[in-house]
């Protein structure tokens, strides 16, 4: 550097190793302080007798809960009955809404025909169908993965409806002009450039298919994490209630940074 | 009157998650006569430091070291004597142009009526008469520029402190605006800093062009344009001006090849 | 943008074909499904038919019965969003704006965010009984994290230059608030609005139908174990109607507070 000795002079003092490094993570420091200190706030209230602890429960009582669920099996029973009404209900609605969503975007026809219904659907509270449900499948899965399913299709067939609309016309044009045929220009350009969209859409089903899934155990089923919710709740059980409501979230949270993960994956031209 | 005097200024970028701060301005030094206001221009290669020069004008930016002086006083931020027309222009979306161009005058205590019909003037002056009521997204480019610029004269700056404020602009469009804002200038003797990449426009306008080095900028050369005032159109075809001409472009190449990197520095 | 040239698809791009097209395809759903149902195609008791269901509706409208559910439930739902909204827009600008507030509590809600809500219902009810509190509390949770996540991100996707700007031209912090901070999160702020309403009536039903003493919800239940599958059918539309019309009305707000934000995603 041409006036490296004046470059120098007007450098700050440099902040220690440790600053640097705290100033690197601060996002994840501060994040985890915050979930310690949830969890200290809500030990300690208890212990004072700010909140009655049979009531609202107490992190420390959360751990013997836990263990006697896990030793009895009944924990991975119900999170392993939830995951898999998950997947049955968000892969189905994958499976439907997407190709759906493209050929609504695709062809005007086919949109015009079946768009009352699916805004209809897409507003509605589709939990309030569940009897309905009950009625033609039964208690038990069937019910649960047609709400998860329902809940979760909408969002993403009207994001992938909205993707391929708003591809820019200046890219379609250019392929085009290239010579591209109409089936090239889908699966070259309007099919990525779609994609960020879409992404919102599963992003939104995600969340959707999970309350689904333990909205429907809730008022239809006889497992999974939902059910187990109520089951113990009944019972006045609140330190089991905890332990499964830990449980739904941390598949919430598992769940949607999977999304997130394969999200960055497939769109890294995406700058932020 | 706005006099500023610029000495020995330093701007270091703190970048986060890094451990090297970027220098983005090294050891400047100009003054600017203050009264009549002086036209400098200045150019340099992009990503030299000339916004970060005219954002530490105006106090937004706080330099490392070296004294900012306006009329002998230290810059300790943001004041009404100034007002910068923003490269980015920054209108707001959620304001018409007429509100636009009201929204600086609404911090320097104008009354609600006074600032429709200021504004209605200038944006009339920057030639959007009829546009009052659109939305920022609804104009072209050049005209957002021409709002940022009514936004900016509508405070009535001592100095007026311009970042590339004619980008946008086709070339004729671009002449013309040149013009007005001297003849604005000539009326109100504003201390103007202007920043373009246009070497015809530096010279068409100004009393000295200073040219920068490639990051960090420093001060490369300042040229005195002696060209006789009031200057019109015709000055631009005359050999003085093409000597000008030649002679920033010379100055500015060495820069911008050193910026690209296609020869060691 | 489709493939298609104008002129192959002209019939439908005829002005008013997308309403035309849409209303015959529901009367023909309609029409399929009172045959369907009318010939007991498929047993009228698992799904009805559009002209018992529109009897059943005339008759819960004559009753008066369905206004003092309408009103429940409209209760709880309006107690419960604008309680929502009271917390969640100021604490969203809050932890926007102060950085370190919001690394701070980011996982929390985040972690809130994902997770279904409408889960705690049984807790909620031993907390709060089976009053209307309880169910106004279902609504507080299902609209109160989209509406802070989404007036977070608001504030940090406000533009630094235009605060910049506002600061050049001699602004102070409470007008950085209000000129500039609040202005630019709002369409963000509409987006958490419009998410929340949908939650939030989700939440409303899902508790009335927990609880089953009044409401909308509990309509459908009671309709449910008397086996009418008629007035069933009718509350579920009538409710779908209604999420139908906030979603359309939110729409709208979102639309007028962002005139120049064209694409958003649903
Ligand atoms: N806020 C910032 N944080 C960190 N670095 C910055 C910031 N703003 C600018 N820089 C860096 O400072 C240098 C100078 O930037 P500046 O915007 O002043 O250049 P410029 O001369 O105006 O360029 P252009 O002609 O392209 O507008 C650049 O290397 C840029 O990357
Ligand atoms: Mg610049």
């Amino acid at each position: 550097m041409a006036a490296g000795a004046g470059a120098v002079a007007v450098r700050r003092a440099r902040p220690s190793a440790a600053v640097r490094l705290y100033a690197r993570y601060e996002p994840v420091v501060l994040g985890a302080a915050g979930v310690v200190l949830l969890f200290v706030l809500w030990e300690a209230a208890g212990a004072l007798g700010v909140i009655d602890p049979r009531l609202f429960g107490q992190p420390s009582r959360l751990v013997p809960a836990a263990a006697g669920l896990w030793g009895a099996g009944v924990l991975q029973h119900h999170v392993s009955v939830t995951l898999t009404e998950f997947a049955l209900g968000f892969t189905l609605a994958v499976l439907v809404g997407i190709p759906m969503g493209f050929l609504m975007g695709w062809y005007r026809g086919v949109e015009y025909v079946l768009e009352p219904f699916v805004w209809f659907l897409y507003s509605s509270p589709l939990v309030a169908f569940y009897p309905l449900f009950i009625v033609w499948f039964g208690i038990g899965m069937p019910t649960v993965v047609t709400i998860a399913f329902l809940l979760a299709v909408f969002p993403l067939l009207i994001n992938t409806v909205t993707g391929v609309q708003h591809v820019e016309a200046a890219l379609v044009r250019a392929a085009r002009s290239f010579g591209a045929r109409d089936l090239e220009i889908f699966l070259k350009v309007s099919l990525p450039a779609s994609l960020p969209i879409v992404f919102a859409g599963l992003r939104l089903a995600v969340g959707r298919a999970l309350v689904g899934v333990v909205v429907g155990e809730i008022f239809g089923a006889t497992a999974g994490l939902g059910f187990a919710v109520r089951y113990w709740g009944g019972r006045l059980r609140i330190p089991e209630v905890f332990v499964f409501l830990t449980c739904i979230a941390l598949l919430g949270v598992v769940l949607t940074q999977l999304i997130r993960l394969l999200e960055g994956r497939l769109l890294r031209w995406r700058h932020e | 009157m706005a006099h500023i005097d610029v000495r020995n200024l330093w701007v270091v970028y703190r970048l986060p998650r890094h451990d090297d701060d970027l220098v983005a301005v090294e050891d400047f030094t100009l003054a600017l006569a203050g009264r009549p206001g002086e036209f400098v221009s200045i150019i340099g290669p992009s990503g030299c430091g000339k916004s970060t020069l005219l954002l530490a004008m105006d106090g937004l930016v706080q330099p490392a070291s070296g004294d900012l002086l306006i009329d002998g006083r230290p810059v300790a931020g943001p004041g009404p004597d100034r007002a910068v027309v923003f490269q980015e222009v920054a209108l707001l979306p959620w304001r018409t142009v007429l509100d636009n161009v009201c929204f600086g005058m609404e911090f320097r205590g104008v009354a609600a009526a006074e600032r429709q019909e200021v504004a209605r003037r200038y944006v009339k002056l920057v030639g959007l008469s009829g546009f009052e009521r659109h939305y920022p997204h609804q104009l072209s480019g050049g005209m957002r520029q021409r709002v940022g610029i009514a936004r900016a004269l509508a405070v009535h700056p001592a100095i007026l402190l311009m970042d590339e404020p004619f980008g946008a602009l086709d070339a004729q469009t671009r002449q013309l605006m040149g013009v007005e804002l001297l003849r604005i200038w000539d009326q109100e003797r504003k201390t103007v800093v202007f920043v373009t990449h246009d070497l015809d426009e530096a010279i068409f306008l100004s009393d000295r062009v200073v040219v920068m080095t490639a990051r960090p900028g420093r001060v490369k050369a300042v040229i005195p344009i002696e060209l006789p005032r009031p200057r019109d159109q015709g000055v631009r075809n005359t050999l003085a001006f093409i000597d000008y001409r030649r002679q920033l472009w010379g100055l500015l190449e060495e820069e911008a090849m050193k910026s690209l990197d296609l020869v060691e520095p | 943008m489709r493939p298609r040239s104008p002129q192959r698809a002209s019939l439908l791009l005829r002005p008013g074909a997308r309403a035309t097209v849409g209303t015959l395809s529901v009367l023909l759903f309609i029409g399929l499904w009172q045959t369907v149902g009318g010939l007991a195609l498929i047993d009228p008791r698992y799904i009805s038919t559009p002209v018992d269901v529109v009897r059943a509706g005339v008759d819960l409208v004559r009753t008066e019965e369905l206004w003092r559910h309408l009103r429940v439930s409209g209760a709880e739902f309006a107690l419960g969003f604008v309680a929502s909204l009271v917390v969640a827009v100021p604490l969203g600008l809050l932890a926007g704006w102060y950085r370190r507030l919001g690394y701070l509590v980011d996982p929390v809600l985040m972690t809130f965010y994902a997770m279904p809500r409408d889960a705690m219902l049984p807790l909620i009810i031993i907390w709060l009984g089976i009053g209307i509190y309880s169910r106004a509390a279902v609504v507080f949770l299902g609209a109160i994290f989209p509406i802070i996540v989404n007036t977070m991100a608001g504030i940090r996707k406000v533009e630094p230059v235009w605060i910049r700007c506002a600061r050049s031209f001699g602004a102070r912090e409470r007008h950085l608030f209000w000129k500039i901070l609040l202005p630019g999160a709002l369409p963000y702020i509409m987006t958490g609005v419009r998410l929340g309403i949908g939650r939030g009536i989700i939440g409303v039903i899902v508790a009335e139908m927990y609880v089953s003493v009044e409401g909308l919800g509990e309509l459908i239940m009671a309709a449910q174990a008397g086996l009418n599958t008629d007035r069933l059918v009718f509350v579920t539309l009538l409710v779908s109607a209604l999420g139908f019309a906030a979603l359309r009305l939110s729409l709208s707000l979102e639309e007028w507070s962002a005139p120049w934000q064209r694409e958003r995603e649903l």
